[in-house]
């Protein structure tokens, strides 16, 4: 825990030709964000603090009669600069001036919130003590108003003698006067408090505390001067909690909400996902190809159809989906409500080394754990949101359920049900242990701290901001995690498009015959141990890195057989029931050009897969299958994991996390083999 | 619950006191409990602004009613 009290020259005002910096300073749910969402509209974009996984948002603010726009950043929500977590540490070094690239003037507008102004004029207390320049902006008003607590705008101005402007963020009034207090380089003193006078930095609690009585004892003079004390009120927001915070009716209400959630990811999006993809694999890849088509070598057509407009096909397949949970999640932020889940889930989750927010992308990533990750945000900070975005790709996501269902059906046809079932178990027991095993190591730092949450009031939300902050967030998507995908695929394509033997035209190869064949056979003895060391299943295993829905299409791929279409179909992947049985995916009958029989029937999926498993298990074809199925829920999801991994915790945090969920996958595919071979 | 009550002292450790002090649950200040969740939550009212606590946490809170 460290303070950030120091005076800094570079926050004085210099010269008046320089840029300004705004920063955006305030308590959490202040509407610190909204008023940053009202000043720059879709001139906004989502990066993360130097450094950090701390995400920030920053944009470009024209005030009418500002000569030159001026750069805004939304800092995290905070209570005060006594630094207890990174995203607190961020708002210290912003304050600083340790936020590289941008100008050197700034400018700090405080958000006061006029319902809670003891807890909001504490920070700018602390605030005011960097030295930086201040202008205060307060807002809800109308909310105070009613509570029977207005606040004097003016008298607050007088009182602490730095310019304050009335805003509402949800309607945009108030803006102007901000601007001109903003142009103007706001004020340096704040009445009463002495910027950088005995605030030497220190780590010690009771120094830290010592010297925030200071502050409290400002506070309750300001406070006092406006008129007094707010006292207790009974509000609509206490109406509205006495039912969803109630014991026995708020945990249905929570639990309906988490299943919303779940079905949005799964059900609502994927026919909105199912269009695009068929808008890009349709009409989009035929007009690319007809382009192509006539004076373009094949293997270009090959590298930009199937290679480069694949890629981006996935991403743009993966857009509705992300915006559809960005506007669930705002909408709970915005309401009030996500505060209270948190609430009702922390004990549940803090038996298990989390906090209650991490329920939520936790429960979203059974569903697809793209946007698992993106639900992150909601936790309250950077080593927080790293541990749960760690244990997402460990919900076993609608996507590996394709597999599943094959598997289960083929090989356990009277117990498939329950073949699916212990595999969503082993995933929530994966996340409970490796929540609890990175708790005792690598997180060792996280402490068990008590719940102490302050709940923002209930509102309407207001669509206009929401959907300029969906926008802003899903073309960071597109443009970060999106990149890493297009080029992946892209490399994917070439492995598959160049021969490693035979005599093939690039771009026209067997896949046992091109790099990524023989490089499938090369890792196919690595699986033997766990009873499926073959490399049609190696090779399977290695495209669902890329996407879990195409193992099946890759095993039918490899085997020149047509895939069950039952286990692809949308509905089998939103839903685990109904089961097709083992008949429906044996009975779907292929292509025999090329096809050895295994003598059981016709060279279908299902046959060929029997036959593979018996062979390289020695007879324990189940137990191999079950194995494998165990390995697809506990290697890398998918490719637009990592890339949003990547994109929110960095290379180092990704890569490790796909070596040991790989080594982890490895390790219980090789127990259960091993185990059940024996019963 | 629903009473007016007056914080005498917060036996929280420094770490979480400070917290507290910044939110408003400090010795002198009046609040109010104004919802039980479950499994034992409490939600205290302080002026305007309703603060969420654990049980265990709720207890190191030593308060009186307020005349």
């Amino acid at each position: 825990m460290t303070a950030c009290h120091e005076t800094s020259p570079a926050g004085a005002p210099g010269s008046r030709e320089a840029q300004t910096r705004v920063l955006l300073v305030g308590n959490p749910n202040v509407g610190k964000s909204t008023l940053f969402n009202a000043m720059t509209g879709a001139r906004q974009r989502v990066m993360n603090a130097p450094g950090t996984t701390v995400e920030l948002s920053t944009g470009s603010w024209h005030p009418t009669g500002s000569a030159a726009p001026l750069d805004v950043v939304d800092l995290p929500g905070t209570y005060s600069l006594v630094a207890r977590s990174p995203d607190e540490q961020v708002v210290c070094d912003a304050l600083r001036g340790d936020t590289p690239g941008g100008p050197d003037l700034r400018v700090a507008v405080v958000v006061l919130d006029a319902t809670a102004l003891s807890r909001s004029l504490y920070l700018l207390a602390q605030v005011a003590r960097t030295g930086v320049a201040v202008v205060v902006a307060v807002t809800m008003l109308d909310v105070a108003r009613a509570h029977g607590t207005p606040v004097d705008v003016a008298a607050l101005a007088s009182r602490i003698g730095v310019p304050v402007a009335a805003v509402d963020p949800r309607t945009g009034s108030g803006l102007e006067d901000l601007a001109r207090a903003v142009r103007d380089h706001g004020g340096i003193r704040v009445r009463g408090i002495h910027p950088g006078a005995d605030t030497a930095p220190t780590d010690d609690l009771t120094s830290q505390l010592a010297a925030a009585e200071v502050h409290f004892a400002w506070v309750e003079e300001v406070v006092g001067s406006l008129g007094g004390r707010p006292t207790v009120r009974r509000t609509r927001t206490d109406r509205v909690d006495r039912a969803l915070l109630n014991p026995w009716l708020g945990l249905p209400v929570f639990l309906a909400t988490l299943w919303a959630l779940f079905e949005l990811t799964t059900r609502a999006a994927t026919p909105v996902m199912d269009l695009v993809d068929r808008v890009i694999n349709g009409p989009v890849l035929t007009a690319a190809g007809a382009l192509l088509e006539g004076w373009a070598p094949s293997w270009l057509v090959g590298l930009v159809v199937d290679g480069v407009l694949a890629g981006v096909g996935t991403v743009l397949t993966f857009l509705p989906l992300m915006a559809i949970v960005y506007t669930a999640l705002a909408l709970l932020e915005d309401s009030g409500y996500m505060a209270r889940a948190a609430f009702l889930a922390d004990r549940a989750m803090r038996a298990i080394g989390l906090d209650g927010r991490a329920m939520l992308p936790l429960i979203i990533g059974f569903g697809c754990n793209v946007p698992a990750l993106a639900a992150t945000r909601t936790l309250p900070d950077a080593r927080r949101r790293l541990l749960t975005g760690l244990l997402v790709p460990w919900t076993s996501c609608a996507a590996r359920l394709t597999v599943y269902i094959l598997l289960a059906s083929i090989f356990f046809p009277e117990h498939a049900g329950t073949a699916i079932f212990a595999m969503y178990v082993l995933s929530v027991v994966l996340v409970v242990g490796g929540g609890l095993l990175l708790r005792r190591t690598l997180f060792r730092d996280l402490t068990d701290e008590p719940l102490l949450l302050v709940l923002p009031a209930y509102q309407r939300p207001r669509l206009r901001p929401i959907l300029t902050s969906v926008a802003s967030r899903v073309r960071s998507f597109a443009s970060k995690a999106g990149r890493i995908i297009v080029v992946t695929l892209t490399v994917v394509w070439v492995l598959m498009a160049v021969p490693a033997t035979g005599d093939h035209p690039v771009g026209d190869v067997p896949v046992q015959e091109s790099l990524y064949g023989r490089a499938a056979q090369g890792a196919a003895p690595v699986f033997a141990p766990a009873g499926f060391g073959d490399w049609h299943l190696t090779a399977a295993l290695a495209t669902g890195f890329v996407a879990k829905e195409v193992v099946v299409g890759a095993l039918a791929q490899s085997y020149a057989v047509a895939e069950p279409e039952d286990v692809g179909a949308p509905d089998a992947v939103a839903a685990p029931e109904p089961v097709p049985t083992s008949e429906a995916v044996a009975g779907t009958d292929g292509p025999a050009v090329g096809q050895e029989s295994d003598g059981a029937g016709a060279p279908t999926l299902s046959n060929q897969l029997r036959t593979t498993f018996e062979e390289t298990s020695g007879g324990h074809a189940s137990a191999a299958a079950l194995a494998f199925m165990v390995f697809v829920l506990g290697y890398t999801p998918c490719l637009a994991t990592v890339a949003e991994q990547w994109r929110r915790f960095g290379a180092a945090w990704t890569l490790g996390a796909v070596g040991v969920q790989l080594v982890v996958a490895w390790v219980l595919a090789v127990l259960v083999f091993q185990v059940a071979r024996l019963l | 619950m629903d009473r007016d009550l007056q914080v005498l002292s917060v036996l929280t450790p420094v770490a979480l006191h400070l917290r507290m002090h910044e939110v408003g649950l400090r010795a002198g200040a009046t609040v109010r409990v104004t919802h039980v969740a479950p499994f034992g939550g409490r939600v205290v009212a302080v002026g305007a602004s309703r603060i969420a606590l654990d049980s265990s946490t709720a207890g190191l809170i030593d308060v009186a009613v307020r005349p």
